[in-house]
């Protein structure tokens, strides 16, 4: 970011006079090529390197210099040794459109471009301008260290933006001026930066010792200024210099952060209706989350708070369930270790996590609530090891990757994570007389190893999966459970082989495909019960993009998900004839289960994005699924649209949706000997509408409301053959309502932050004729504010601020407080056959909301930088000042004494993370 | 001398920064300790200090239709030995096969009997007759099951018919009333409460309200109740003459300490002996289960667990299995019992269940000193 200001010269009357000149030249665009570089280093291989103009009134400017030759002992990567401009998109000239555009190119040993493809698209037609101004390219090729030329391919970003309209005709001719900008470079602390490289329009100066540079004789108007030095993020900014004036700046760089992008998205357009974007530097210094990716999602509009330690992800009022998760595009079971301590992929390996809160594609379906979808980054391809390595109070990850020795343009990528409470906190618990043997175990691994086929295409092959397991002892039976002592154990665990092809075939054709094999275990032990299941699958999924033309663009695709599901249980069913309702689960005789269920579920869907104007999108799709589950297919029909009220900055933006969504019932429910066969997919249809104002080019905020109406939910109810048997039927109702408003300051070199507030009420019927009560799950008031702000010397302090209703709860006994709390009230039954007491619910259910949920979470990072590497640190402290937060109600054996279950305490974390 | 001030400012702003890095690293390393509660916790079930129910024991937890059963109560007036309360027990049967057969889907048909109870302890009336034989006053009741109470059931997957009946009870230290609804709940309201001669409504110690059921096959399915051979403590047997209790000294363990949890919680027995009181019961005490089969077809028996209670001291747990419904008998099925700090005459319960609606209950003695 830079500051300025404006120093006039005596020679204002000339520069004037030389601005005149220039933009009366008649050329409809101005190309500017930077020169060669002097560093030693081979040029980065994304090049900034053209930047065309466009504009009424434009100048085309020389042609770039002769290359420099290529440094001795390292190869080059290709230099342009021409430039073609490519014309401005009259549209978008029209429209006052600018825009980047940046190509994937494909340079042969001759220095030829073979094959340009957009990589960055810009719409508008700067893509097809781009693209075409490409194929004229002629580069020095890239050679090896001993002068051999080799194929190489770079990203060549084209930049159109517009200049100021030239005075009117027969107006008074300004005298001539000369403009010049000058400044400095400093690092956090006010830190010179020397030998940065600052780059004006193809000019490049390199800072002194005192981070000073000067650019002189320059035209008037707009330029794109690169500010790049090792180790700092390159720095890009927009100077408008003003005829006859100097501009002294100075520009602060910005330690590089570690690890790469990642892109949290609320829904992904153009096909769904809302975007949010959440930079890496957001993500790995919210505090409170211990840098996890996953984690952050958390503190999005339309998330809510879930209850202490539960890794549990509740969406639009909708229940954990409702959600699905997938890596690349495979589901997972689960994206959170146990407790939500950690997420199961690291951080370090993401590129993005497409996160659909409602209204989302039709390419997901199966579920009702949301889709987080983590896309993993593709492996480092610069020939170089790269690694890392992470601990903390709670588990130690480490990462490697580069390229594959003796296979040739294959890259690999490795991780893995431990957990090592058990070392501490178990043996703490024991001698604290808690019964615990053993806490809780995690471990991810990921391996990946991933290829290039064509310039166009990628393919990656993956092995990843996750562990964890929970071992208690129970060394005395409690009064409600007297069967329930020795040991306990918990154990989910996933793994995935996984294939993943992707190919931008051209600018109008792109294929993606997935395909893994899974095998997931869940598996519990309560004394003498026991339940295992073990699900193999398949799942994979293809789709093919075709652009019909300028204002269609047609998406096809299936996906399939099939397996094997095997239950082995020993567990108490519900009571049998002769078995009192009222007496302890666990001295029931358990039920005896083995069995092996087939599950096949096969989809397709097709989707039209339609751009009749560049302000408006039109996204319908069509999506049907079939599971044998229910033996019936079910059509989703959806639809979403956008509209850019106002392009350009600030634009303004007006977005809707309206779908349909099934999802089947869960496998208990359709089990024979626990459930219900026959059952139908429960129903959801979700309206959304919103809209995007940008405020400054760091401020913007979203609102958006909601309605998913919901039908034919499993519920279950008493038999209707009599006696104690419970059945399930598609009976349930509901609907969760609400908005969603996004206040967010985007990152610059020392601030981001942002506030959260969801307002929403989520509510269910769970039989024709019964009254509505408010769902499980419902958050009324989700407020999270947060910030952080870098303070220099490699310090940066963040707070987050978090504001939740209550959760709700079922009451027996009522509420002290409050004044019609009735104290004589019968709360509780003896029951005879099991002497304990049966709780009298107060109310409905969920009827009690908890007290309100506030914590202020601070976190405090110091980043040390040395030549090859670097050495970070971080406390993290939740709940700093150690409010106790309700997350549930203790009663005693008789329901006459109630108090609150409380949530985390003050709890500090503190690790330390070294790459290179 | 203007680069010297700025020297000397960053100077103190580096102290500062110190300063505040320092209290940061005092909060994390101290802030746990201090925030952190060590708050008591509830009193266990097993401590017997008001008006309690120690069991409800019906002759024939599974009854042939038409059968008579025979219902007790055991209770204890814990709340001041020193001056026993007139504890007043009522009973009211009726309910049978109720929807869902579930305790309040008798509420509809247990109405008028509620009502009748009430007139019956208000006005000293007789109860309907049609209602006569549902009513009962003192520690045991019988009550007749119909004929029907199976046949008029639909068989069960096993083709068999079985019928329940529920027995309400109420166990009060005053006089019972009827009270309105206070809640709105799905199982409503306890239709009875209990008050003192001003009017007062009465609270747990006082007042214990509850339920009991039983089964009726038409196989003529039978299920005894557990057998119960003693109470042991440190595997002598105890008393059941209080004139021959054996003698432990007490523990002067104050109330607080005892219920204390996490990092403030003592040790007893570094000041106090603990005693383990077992229930002594026959190894076969659990019968066949003929519904419950293993995956491979072996049949199962039925779990039985015990439920201790003490009207001094402090027992360690408050139940125990007995017998598991597959592994069968276990050896160890003791609590430890803590004296308590003052002398005296104690009382340990110990009532035996079977998953099947069995029930057997045992008192024994042991003085303090």
């Amino acid at each position: 970011v830079s500051s300025r200001r404006r120093a006039p010269t005596s020679a204002r009357a000339l520069a004037a006079a030389l601005l005149a000149a220039a933009i009366a030249a008649p050329s409809p665009a101005r190309a500017q090529q930077p020169a060669p570089s002097s560093s030693p280093e081979p040029p980065p291989d994304r090049g900034d390197v053209s930047v065309p103009r466009g504009g009424a009134g434009a100048i085309i400017k020389a042609p770039p210099a002769e290359p420099a030759p290529p440094p001795a002992g390292k190869p080059t990567m290709p230099r342009p040794k021409n430039y073609v401009p490519p014309p401005y998109p009259p549209e978008a000239q029209e429209q006052g459109l600018e825009g980047e555009v940046v190509l994937r190119l494909d340079i042969d040993k001759e220095g030829h471009v073979t094959k340009a493809v957009v990589a960055e698209p810009a719409g508008h037609g700067f893509d097809e301008a781009a693209l075409e101004a490409a194929k004229k390219l002629e580069f020095e090729p890239a050679r090896r260290p001993d002068g051999t030329p080799f194929a190489a391919r770079i990203l060549y970003r084209y930049g159109f933006t517009l200049t100021p309209a030239p005075p009117p005709p027969g107006g008074e001719k300004p005298a001539a001026v000369t403009q010049a900008l000058a400044g400095r470079v400093l690092a956090g602390g006010e830190a010179p930066i020397a030998g940065a490289s600052v780059a004006l329009d193809g000019k490049e100066a390199r800072t002194s010792e005192a981070g000073e540079f000067r650019f002189v004789s320059i035209d008037a108007g707009k330029h794109r200024v690169v500010v790049s030095a090792p180790g700092f993020e390159p720095l890009s900014v927009e100077e408008d210099i003003a005829p006859g004036e100097h501009t002294e700046v100075v520009y602060r760089l910005v330690e590089k952060s570690s690890g790469l992008e990642v892109t949290v998205r609320g829904e992904r357009p153009p096909r769904e209706v809302v975007k949010r974007t959440l930079e890496k530097r957001e993500i790995d210094r919210i505090p409170g989350t211990n840098g996890d990716a996953l984690r952050s999602l958390q503190n999005l509009p339309g998330v809510a708070r879930p209850p202490a330690i539960a890794g549990l992800l509740i969406v639009r009022g909708s229940a954990p369930a409702d959600t699905q998760t997938f890596i690349d595009g495979t589901p997972v079971p689960l994206i959170y270790h146990f407790g939500g301590l950690s997420s199961v992929v690291p951080t370090e390996m993401l590129d993005k996590i497409d996160f659909y809160p409602g209204n989302f594609s039709a390419q997901y379906g199966r579920a009702m609530g949301g889709i987080v979808d983590v896309g993993l980054r593709s492996t480092k391809d610069d020939g170089k090891y790269h690694g890392m390595a992470q601990l903390d109070f709670i588990d130690a990850r480490a990462m490697a990757e580069g390229p594959i020795p003796f296979l040739k343009g294959w890259t690999f990528e490795a991780s893995g994570r431990r957990s090592y409470m058990d070392a501490w906190l178990g043996p703490a618990l024991s001698a604290a007389g808690a019964g615990v043997t053993q806490a809780p175990v995690y471990y991810d691994y990921q391996f990946f190893v991933e290829t290039r086929p064509t310039s166009t295409s990628k393919l990656r092959f993956g092995f990843f999966g996750s562990d964890d397991a929970l071992k208690l002892v129970v060394t005395q039976a409690s009064a409600s459970e007297p069967a329930l002592s020795g040991d306990i154990g918990l154990h989910t665990a996933f793994m995935r082989v996984q294939a993943l092809y992707e190919n931008q075939i051209d600018a109008k054709n792109a294929v993606r495909g997935v395909i893994a094999l899974g095998k997931d275990v869940n598996s519990i032990n309560v004394g003498p019960f026991y339940g295992d299941f073990t699900v193999l699958s398949l799942t994979g999924r293809l789709e093919y993009s075709h652009k019909l033309d300028k204002m269609h663009t047609i998406n096809v695709g299936a996906d399939v998900l099939s397996g094997t599901a095997n239950v082995n249980l020993r567990f108490p069913p519900p009571p049998r004839p002769g078995e009192p309702q009222g007496q302890p689960f666990s001295t029931r005789p358990p039920l005896e289960l083995s069995d092996t269920i087939g599950v096949v579920a096969p989809a397709g869907y097709v989707e039209l994005e339609i751009v009749p104007t560049s302000r408006l999108r039109i996204v319908p799709g069509m999506r049907v699924d079939y599971t044998n589950q229910t033996g019936r297919a079910d059509g989703s029909p959806r639809l979403n649209a956008r509209y850019d009220v106002v392009q350009g900055f600030p634009r303004t933006t007006a977005k809707a949706g309206i779908g349909l969504f099934q999802q089947p019932p869960a496998y208990q429910q359709t089990l024979p000997a626990f459930g219900t066969p026959g059952l139908g997919s429960n129903r959801a249809v979700h309206y959304d509408v919103g809209a995007e104002q940008e405020i400054t080019r760091h401020l913007e905020v979203s609102l958006e409301g909601f309605y998913k109406q919901l039908g034919d939910l499993v519920v279950g109810q008493a038999s209707a053959a009599g006696g104690s048997d419970t059945t399930y039927a598609n009976q349930g109702t509901g609907y969760v309502v609400g908005s969603e408003l996004l206040l967010k300051y985007k990152p610059d070199d020392r601030f981001f932050g942002w506030v959260a507030y969801t307002l929403s009420r989520s509510a269910r019927v769970d039989q024709p004729g019964q009254p509505e009560h408010l769902y499980q799950f419902d958050q009324t008031h989700i407020l999270t504010v947060l910030g952080s702000y870098r303070l220099g010397d490699g310090w940066e302090v963040g707070a987050r601020f978090r504001l939740v209703s209550g959760n709700l709860v079922t009451p027996n006994v009522c509420d002290p407080s409050d004044p019609t709390c009735s104290p004589a009230r019968t709360n509780a039954l003896f029951f005879g056959p099991g002497n304990s007491y049966t709780p009298i619910p107060l109310t409905q259910p969920y009827s009690e909301r908890l007290p309100l949920f506030h914590a202020l979470d601070l976190r405090l990072d110091k980043r040390w930088r040395f030549k090859a590497w670097q050495l970070a640190a971080y406390l993290d402290v939740q709940n700093v000042y150690n409010h106790l937060n309700a997350e549930g109600i203790a009663y005693n054996f008789n329901y006459t004494a109630r108090q609150y279950v409380g949530g985390l305490p003050f709890l500090p974390s503190i690790g330390l993370r070294g790459d290179f | 001398m203007r680069a010297a001030s700025g020297r000397e400012r960053g100077a103190a702003a580096r102290r500062l920064r110190r300063g505040g890095l320092g209290l940061c690293a005092l909060a994390v390393l101290f802030g746990p300790i201090v925030a952190s509660g060590c708050q008591p916790g509830f009193d266990p079930p097993s401590k017997v200090d008001g008006l309690r129910v120690i069991g409800v024991v019906a002759d024939e937890p599974y009854a042939k239709p038409g059968d008579s059963v025979t219902f007790t109560m055991s209770y204890e007036d814990g709340l001041d030995p020193a001056h026993p309360r007139d504890i007043k027990i009522f009973w009211l049967g009726g309910c049978f096969d109720p929807e869902g057969d579930l305790y309040y889907g008798c509420y509809p048909q247990l109405g008028p009997t509620f009502q009748a109870l009430e007139s019956v302890v208000k006005e000293h009336k007789p109860p309907p007759p049609q209602l006569a034989a549902y009513l009962g006053l003192g520690p045991t009741f019988t009550l007749k099951l119909p004929a029907d109470i199976a046949s008029q059931r639909p068989p069960g997957a096993d083709g068999t018919r079985e019928g329940t009946a529920f027995v309400f009870f109420v166990a009060c230290a005053g006089e019972i009333r009827g009270v309105g609804a206070t809640g709105t709940g799905r199982a409503g309201d306890f239709p009875v409460g209990c008050f003192d001669a001003n009017g007062n409504p009465l609270g747990a110690d006082s007042f214990v309200p509850g339920y009991t059921q039983i089964f009726a096959f038409d196989d003529g399915r039978t299920n005894a109740n557990p057998e119960l051979d003693g109470i042991t403590y440190d595997g002598n047997n105890l008393a059941d003459d209080p004139t021959k209790a054996p003698t432990v000294p007490r523990c002067v363990l104050t109330d607080d300490q005892r219920r204390q949890q996490g990092c403030g919680r003592v040790d007893p027995t570094k000041t106090c002996t603990e005693y383990a009181i077992s229930v002594t019961a026959p190894r076969g005490v659990a019968e066949p289960d003929p519904t419950a089969t293993t995956a491979d077809g072996s049949k199962m028996s039925e779990a039985v667990w015990v439920d201790y209670y003490a009207d001094g001291g402090d027992l360690s747990g408050d139940a125990a299995l007995v017998s598991d419904a597959t592994s069968g008998y276990k050896d160890d099925h003791s609590v430890k019992w803590l004296p308590p700090s003052t002398p005296g005459l104690v009382s340990i319960w110990a009532t035996l269940h079977d998953n099947r609606g069995g029930t057997t209950v045992g008192r024994r003695y042991v003085r303090v000193e």
